[in-house]
């Protein structure tokens, strides 16, 4: 549990005139507190040894001075507390976008995308307790009961010595069940992140649950997953519950010995009678901070287990780590060269290599056509090409400069690309194309759109033309539309090197021809890599690399390839007849 | 991207205790009022140890032997072990509450979901969806475990000390009651201000979420296009936006709870004084002033622990606006009252179909066409012509604006929607597969299927042999969306998962787009030999995929151009011959 709250203290340094303020605000706060409880016991006190009204004064005029300031100190400690609390949580979330960011595509195991949401809001929220209802409380803890301990001493030692062992305990209260405290949390924080994943996964999936008849056995998964959660908040809050027990019973004792001490004092005429109320106020005092620290402490295992999903994607190494201080780009050609070398890869440790030994180049200007079976290796190569990984062995040249080399901006300035799957933000069709040139102006959006068979639809078809938002995954645009978009998205990119991974599978005859011929525009100049099944596509590369089973089966021209009758021809062979 | 949310803007405004808002929590009746039962024993218990210590000090100040004190004590010690016994009971039933609170409204939120349809979740944002039937349920049960089920126990407790103090001193009684209305009173205290900020809140919550579940799906986009450091710059405004939200949001709490902080001090401040001089002029007695000195405290108590989850549940409020916005939500289709048997015959007919999703624009138009049972026909046409749109009204996501859609003869309004889609299998254009085995998917099709149909349907659509080589076969997790697999790779268990459900009618939208051709070419073997004597409804660009059907209808603009056997239309058809054409030239 200690270990999970480790990196929270860290992201604390920049504020600590923040916690200063707050221990401060916080300090004072707690001792007028028991200043006014133990003045008005001190006055309650006096009132029954007989003082008569104007010796009852000055207490009372203390009272009342002391009123307010207490009610606004508690205000700027409790203000200053969550401003630092929420400023903090926007720089976790920060970091944890960083985290992403530098991770994707890779999914952490077991993450998915409703679980990672759920850490961002969620799991980040949570840390509030720990930022602004632990850290100056614990302070206060401290310093207050020491006061209120002294001034019990002062009133008679054996007070003090009565409530010292009982601050102590109720301050450890939380850590007896620790270990269950930091179990608990974690389970709480698992299930609460699958919940999310499924419900992530009930919207995106409802199609299909919807058209297979699933809604019943989906119903079923997330009352499971809801149960699961349900038990863990039960477990959570028993324990709390007992913790909470254990600790009022432990003040209550405190104040039992107080009061039976003090009792045997006063009979004994140890203690004057007038003091009476006023120890036993300040023995409730003094644990009172104590009790408010032990109220947050218990919440720690959650803190705790959100802390460690939080910075296992904050401190998650790169699949392709940066260079620590990347060389400056040499000033390169217009058109680059790529060059694979013995590139071998895998997605994991225990999966098969998705490529081995895959070594091609392709010249500065040249369009190169990327075949094979499904599942052979084709998209890989293009996410090597990406640096989304890095090879396990081998290299990835771009005008002889291995890609493990080169700052990630660079590398994605020389590179455009269509993937295989396509990605629309839930925004404007304007603002998706943009996205391959930010600040591109409408004209060059409509020449880019254009270029990729999209503006007419765009304007003649979408209710609001240019400003239609597409939806999620582009789920309100048609198949064809999606991956027009894309194209024009990545026509407006400009870069010297073009990848197309089947950019037009789902585009009609006619429009694939009017896109072969304007492609065939835009890739010259540019170093191209065009996946394709088709034929169709095929035929516009001047050359073909067929991939079998993540090796390079053949290279060489259609023509040249068919007549060879291998690989290429067998996996053609039903296109040509 | 940096516009401010308008305050809990257009949303219909949810006050702390409408009636529809405590429905939400009828399933927790009996755990509610055990609840409010514990919540006041425990201020009962706290009363018992004030009195008994006030009588501990009387006997001290009485002068009276401190044995005296013992019979007190061992008072004090009993509610003091009740009261922990109590304070874990709470606990519990706090839990026990939430549980009969959340799951009975999740599901309800679902069952919604799915009755409002892929219409919905199209134009709606995913995340924000999420926080609703995740994060919003979780703030429901805040509001009704803690809030709810605390507010009777502690306004009675209060209510009952008191009573009892003003039986000891009127005066002082009335002084504390005062106090206590004035603090039941904060919270009327900047109510406006505090639900604006609370709907603030949620609202940039739910859009937060939503915008990062967004970036957390587009990542590898937005890396590949180099945006995604200005993208979390434009996520880190957000943020802090969120943050703005945050402390304006608990600036009024904290005022509120400093507004009663104060009364609650000054309150017992006054009575202890007010006691003291009383007792100094003889209008009060000793026993009186220590009651006061000591119970003071606890009639507010309760109140001001009232507060606390007041101020907890008080975002509930607002997500319970987007929980009834769900609710309300009309959905695109309504389920029949009176569901027909299923037709003898799987025929297919659009009738005069008329049909667009915004409003205005027609995207099919008097479409009329027909597949008679156990025909394959082909739709082609180009991209956004509305092909997909047929295959949606068909499975009944959106019911057509005029015209009407039969089954057998038999409007698909008549039949319950389960029944329908159990007629059709499908393999959509854009495939969804499930975090979960490979299997799990497979067995969407048909749920109780054994390994042996299984393994057929995948060897029949070509994936056997792929699947069979991941690392655990059958048995092997696939991402999200299926991301460990290619995308030929998904594609076949799409196909192999419409396969196995081996409904009557079968429909293919682009199902085989991602598919080398040499699996292309298996796979249709595998899918003619099952359209055989099925209703067929196949969508394709390629023509060599739809030149066999027996009939292939040419959509243009939402309406058939021209209808007959490729060969008619090679005759008849110049847009077809235009297409055919395309084909040939980009060979
Ligand atoms: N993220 C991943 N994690 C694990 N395995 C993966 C991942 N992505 C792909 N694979 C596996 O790597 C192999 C190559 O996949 P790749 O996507 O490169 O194929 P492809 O040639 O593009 O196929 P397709 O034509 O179907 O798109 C496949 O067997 C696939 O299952
Ligand atoms: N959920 C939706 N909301 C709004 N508009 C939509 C939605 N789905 C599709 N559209 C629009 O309806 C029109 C028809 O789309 P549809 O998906 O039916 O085309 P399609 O013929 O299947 O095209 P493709 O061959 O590209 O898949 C398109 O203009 C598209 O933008
Ligand atoms: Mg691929
Ligand atoms: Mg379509």
């Amino acid at each position: 549990m200690i270990s999970g709250l480790r990196p929270l203290l860290a992201v604390v340094r920049p504020y600590r005139l923040h916690l200063t303020g707050a221990i401060g605000s916080g300090v004072l706060d707690q001792a007028l507190t028991v200043a006014i409880a133990a003045v008005g016991a001190w006055v309650a006190g006096a009132a029954i040894t007989g003082a008569g009204v104007a010796q009852l004064r000055p207490g009372l005029i203390v009272l009342a001075c002391l009123v307010i300031p207490r009610a606004v100190l508690a205000f700027v400690e409790s203000h200053i507390a969550h401003d630092m609390a929420f400023r903090i949580l926007v720089d976790i979330r920060e970091r944890l976008y960083a985290g992403f960011e530098r991770i994707a595509p890779a999914h952490p195991k077991g993450h998915r995308s409703g679980d990672l949401a759920s850490t961002v809001m969620d799991d980040v929220e949570r840390l509030e307790v720990f930022f602004a209802h632990t850290l100056s409380p614990l302070c206060v803890a401290v310093v207050v009961p020491t006061g209120s301990v002294a001034a019990l001493w002062f009133i008679h030692p054996v007070l003090a010595l009565v409530i010292l062992p009982i601050a102590a305990l109720v301050a450890f209260v939380p850590t007896w069940l620790r270990k269950r405290a930091t179990v608990q949390g974690r389970a709480w924080r698992l299930h609460l992140g699958r919940l999310n994943a499924t419900a992530v996964d009930g919207v995106q999936g409802l199609r299909e649950i919807a058209t297979f008849g699933q809604e019943e056995r989906f119903l079923t998964r997330l009352g499971e997953h809801g149960r699961d959660l349900n038990q863990a908040q039960l477990a959570h809050g028993s324990r709390v519950g007992v913790e909470r027990a254990a600790t009022d019973l432990l003040i209550g004792l405190g104040v039992v010995g107080v009061l039976a001490g003090s009792a045997i004092l006063v009979a004994t005429g140890v203690m004057p009678v007038a003091l009476y109320p006023t120890a036993v106020v300040l023995a409730a005092a003094a644990l009172a901070p104590v009790t408010k620290l032990s109220d947050a402490a218990r919440e720690l295992g959650v803190v705790a287990a959100a802390g460690e999903r939080i910075f296992a994607v904050v401190d998650a190494p790169a699949m392709a780590p940066e260079p620590a201080s990347p060389p400056p780009l040499p000033a390169l050609p217009t058109a680059l060269d790529v060059s694979f070398r013995d590139v071998s890869f895998r997605y994991g440790p225990d999966l098969p290599p998705a490529v081995s030994g895959v070594t091609f180049d392709i010249a500065a200007g040249e369009t190169v056509a990327l075949v094979g079976h499904s599942g052979a290796g084709k998209s890989t190569i293009t996410n090597l090409l990406l640096r989304f990984w890095d090879p396990e062995s081998g290299s990835v040249r771009i005008a002889g400069n291995d890609l493990r080399d080169l700052a990630d901006q660079e590398l994605r300035k020389l590179i455009s690309v269509v993937p295989q799957e396509i990605y629309l933000l839930n925004r404007t069709v304007a603002e998706n194309i943009a996205l391959g040139r930010p600040g591109a102006n409408q004209e060059q959006i409509e020449t880019a759109a254009r270029a990729a068979l999209a503006h007419d639809f765009i304007v003649e078809e979408l209710p609001d033309g240019y400003d239609t938002v597409v939806g999620e995954w582009g789920a309100r645009v048609s198949g064809g539309q999606r991956q027009r978009i894309a194209i024009a998205r990545a026509l407006l990119r400009d870069a010297p090197i073009l990848i197309l991974d089947e950019p037009v599978s789902n585009v009609d005859a006619e429009s694939e021809r009017l896109l072969g011929l304007a492609m065939a525009r835009v890739r010259a100049g540019r170093t191209t890599l065009l996946v394709a099944h088709r034929l169709s596509t095929i035929r516009t590369a001047d050359r073909l690399i067929v991939l079998d089973h993540g090796k390079v089966a053949e290279i060489g021209t259609h023509a040249e390839l068919v007549a060879a009758g291998g690989t290429y021809a067998r996996l053609v062979r039903h296109q040509l007849q | 991207m940096t516009t401010v949310i308008k305050p809990a803007s257009s949303r219909q405004r949810v006050a702390p205790l409408t009636p529809r808002l405590l429905r939400l929590a009828a399933g927790a009746r009996g755990w509610l009022a055990l609840g409010t039962a514990v919540t006041f024993a425990i201020t009962a218990t706290h009363v018992g140890q004030g009195i008994a210590i006030a009588q501990a000090l009387a006997v001290v100040f009485a002068g009276r032997p401190w044995q005296g004190v013992l019979v007190p004590l061992a008072v004090v010690s009993g509610m003091l072990v009740t009261r922990a016994a109590l304070i874990w009971a709470r606990e519990l039933v706090v839990a026990a509450t939430g549980r009969a609170v959340k799951d009975s409204l999740r599901r309800r939120l679902y069952a919604k979901l799915f009755e409002l349809g892929p219409g919905y979740t199209a134009a709606n944002r995913t995340g924000a969806t999420q926080a609703t039937v995740v994060d919003g349920v979780e703030k429901i049960d805040v509001y009704v475990s803690r809030f709810l089920s605390q507010l009777l126990g502690a306004a009675l407790g209060a209510l009952a000390i008191l009573a009892g103090l003003v039986l000891v001193d009127p005066l002082i009684g009335g002084v504390l009651f005062a106090g206590a209305l004035a603090i039941t009173a904060t919270p009327l205290l900047a109510r406006r201000l505090q639900a604006e900020r609370a709907g603030w809140f949620w609202g940039l919550w739910r859009r937060l979420g939503a915008d990062y579940l967004d970036v957390l799906q587009g990542m590898t986009t937005l890396k590949a296009f180099g945006v995604s450091r200005e993208r979390g710059r434009e996520l880190a405004r957000e943020s802090h936006e969120f943050y703005r939200a945050s402390i304006g949001f608990v600036a009024v709490a904290n005022l509120r709870t400093g507004a009663m902080g104060l009364l609650s001090v000054a309150g017992v401040s006054l009575a202890i004084g007010l006691g003291a001089v009383r007792l100094a002029i003889g209008q009060l007695d000793v026993l009186g002033l220590l009651l006061v000195l000591l119970l003071a405290r606890e009639a507010f108590r309760p109140l001001e622990e009232l507060q606390k989850a007041y101020h907890s549940a008080y975002p509930a409020i607002s997500a319970a606006a987007g929980i009834f916005e769900l609710l309300d939500a009309s959905p695109a289709v309504t389920e029949t009252r009176h569901p027909q048997p299923p037709p003898a015959s799987s025929s297919i007919s659009f009738d005069g179909v008329s049909f667009g999703y915004r409003g205005g624009q027609d995207v099919v138009s008097d479409l009329s066409f027909e597949v008679e049972e156990g025909r394959t026909v082909a739709i082609v046409g180009r991209s956004g012509a509305g092909k997909s749109t047929i295959v949606s009204l068909l499975l009944r996501f959106f019911d057509p604006g005029a015209g009407r859609v039969l089954l057998g003869g038999r409007d698909i309004r008549e039949l319950s929607l389960a029944r329908l889609r159990g007629l059709i299998s499908v393999v959509a254009q854009d495939t969804y597969l499930f975090h979960g085995t490979v299997r799990d998917n497979l067995l969407l099709g048909r749920p109780g299927a054994d390994a042996g149909q299984v393994e057929a349907a995948a060897v029949a659509a070509g994936a056997h042999d792929f699947i069979t080589r991941l690392p655990e076969g059958y048995d092997t997790v696939v991402g999200e969306r299926g991301a460990t697999l290619s995308g030929g790779e998904r594609q076949r268990i799409a196909i192999a998962r419409a396969l196995l459900k081996n409904a009557p009618i079968l429909v293919l939208d682009e199902a085989t787009s991602s598919i080398d051709s040499a699996h292309e070419a298996e796979i249709q073997h595998a899918l003619d030999r099952l359209a055989a004597g099925r209703t067929t409804l196949v969508i394709a660009h390629r023509l060599s995929t739809v030149r066999d059907a027996d009939r292939i209808l040419l959509l243009d603009q939402g309406r058939v151009a021209a209808a007959g056997t490729h060969a008619e239309l090679l005759e008849r058809s110049a847009g077809y011959q235009r297409l055919v054409a395309a084909q040939a030239v980009s060979r």
